[in-house]
């Protein structure tokens, strides 16, 4: 369910945390985005033609034998299914802001990120290569969302931002950790199970969150989804 | 030069600028928090700071307290019986990046005159963490109380990205928000649960500039 981003408990949570609405608008330096609907409209289909990428890439990922048949991995084939989903409720959230601030909804994937799809197409049949591909488009992600958060001008658009980042991330580091159980040849290992955290090698537990900040540095360019 | 390290830079060289920082202070001080209802003990941020400040303050009283919670299983190792490797490795990495995140907050704090917090969150230290803290007998059970504080942690960040109005303090917040949830979402994966189902992460919970620290 998309979340109704201009409810008074969300207003509530930023007046307590002690930044009162009558900042809003003041002309500062260095003070957040102001309000520009068109390049806000720009930023939310980018991110949406990201979400798009993802919710196709991930529905032929769940189609491969490699994760439909009765040897698919139960972790990826979770994993997968529940981040198409989230993925294609991110997709609509982003489309309904953009039309509230007057642009037009992306429903056609990211040409940057489609090229990389195509180009990893033959090597993600494979579990490390399906692994990879799922990586990569999910850093785009969360590092665009990154980039945009100090972007958005529009407050309800930034607050959807950081509520996606969040979900992102954490689709980021479960891959993080998958990737590095497939390079150590210990895929067996990569399963919803409480002794899970005592069978890891140090460098593998810890390969969910390699950097103390994210760089950011594999983020979209913030026109590269808009709607031409 | 880490993206967060020049943002935090920016940060400082505005507060500084030909503004002033006293101007920025006060484009930074936003109204006070609302207050809560008189029955509810008054407690203000620390040197009653305002803003993106008592912001920064927040989100490193979370970090310290996050740093002192791993700390505890490193000092308190028998308590928890044999600590595997790869888990041991977890807690000291978390708590490496926590000591980074705080430090990046209070660079920002120092940098406009203001002390830097050396404290943690009290108000989530004695309601959340040292009951639950005190009972933890096994890694399992402390892991989980690091994953609550971790996502409490990560939410406050998402509140923070909502309300920061000053631009080199939001890209501090987004370039750590990241990091907190990865490592809570590896946490969840070394605690053998299923991934949330849910599309979108809430900022109910967060914690806010009322909390008192020390």
């Amino acid at each position: 369910m998309v979340p109704d981003w201009t409810s008074p408990l969300v207003e509530r949570r930023a007046l307590a945390l002690g930044v009162g609405a009558a900042l809003v608008g003041l002309v500062t330096v260095g003070a957040r985005a102001a309000a520009d609907p068109a390049f806000d409209v720009q930023l939310l289909q980018t991110a949406a033609s990201i979400e798009n990428v993802l919710v196709s890439t991930y529905e032929t990922l769940l189609a491969l034998p490699l994760l439909s048949g009765p040897n698919a991995n139960p972790v990826l084939k979770v994993v997968f299914t529940i981040a198409r989903s989230q993925h294609a409720d991110h997709a609509t959230a982003c489309n309904d802001i953009a039309t509230k601030l007057g642009g037009r909804r992306q429903d056609s994937p990211n040409p940057g990120l489609a090229q990389v799809v195509t180009r990893a197409r033959p090597a993600s049949s494979d579990l490390g290569g399906a692994i990879d591909l799922a990586l990569q488009l999910e850093s785009a992600s969360a590092q665009t969302y990154q980039n945009e958060a100090s972007l958005l001008g529009d407050l309800n658009a930034r607050r959807l931002a950081a509520s996606i980042m969040g979900v992102e991330s954490d689709h980021v580091g479960l891959l993080l950790v998958a990737k590095a159980l497939v390079a150590a040849r210990t895929p067996e290992l990569l399963v919803f199970d409480p002794s899970t955290g005592s069978r890891l090698a140090p460098e593998i537990a810890t390969a969910g969150f390699p950097d103390s900040f994210s760089k950011g540095d594999q983020a979209r360019p913030a026109g590269e989804g808009a709607v031409r | 030069m880490s993206g967060a390290e020049v943002d935090r830079r920016r940060f400082l060289f505005l507060a500084g600028g030909t503004v002033g920082g006293s101007a920025l202070l006060a484009a930074c001080g936003g109204p006070s928090p609302a207050r809560p209802p008189d029955d509810t003990p008054v407690v203000t941020s620390p040197d009653h700071l305002e803003g993106d400040l008592a912001i920064a303050a927040l989100l490193a009283s979370m970090e310290n307290l996050l740093l002192n919670l791993y700390q505890e299983a490193i000092d308190k190792k028998d308590k928890l019986g044999t600590i595997p490797p790869g888990v041991m490795a977890v807690i000291t990495t978390a708590q490496k990046e926590h000591k980074d995140h705080a430090a990046a907050w209070n660079g920002i704090l120092t940098g406009a005159g203001k002390p830097g917090i050396t404290g943690v969150n009290l108000t989530v230290k004695s309601g959340s963490v040292d009951v639950p803290l005190a009972r933890a007998k096994d890694f399992g059970t402390f892991l989980s109380l690091c994953q609550d504080v971790g996502t409490l942690t990560a939410t406050t960040y998402q509140a923070a990205m909502g309300s920061l109005q000053n631009l080199a303090a939001i890209k501090v917040a987004a370039s750590i928000h990241p990091v907190e949830q990865q490592q809570v979402a590896v946490l969840n994966f070394l605690l053998g649960r299923n991934p949330p189902t849910d599309s979108f992460r809430h900022v109910d919970g967060a914690r806010t500039t009322t909390d008192n620290i020390g």
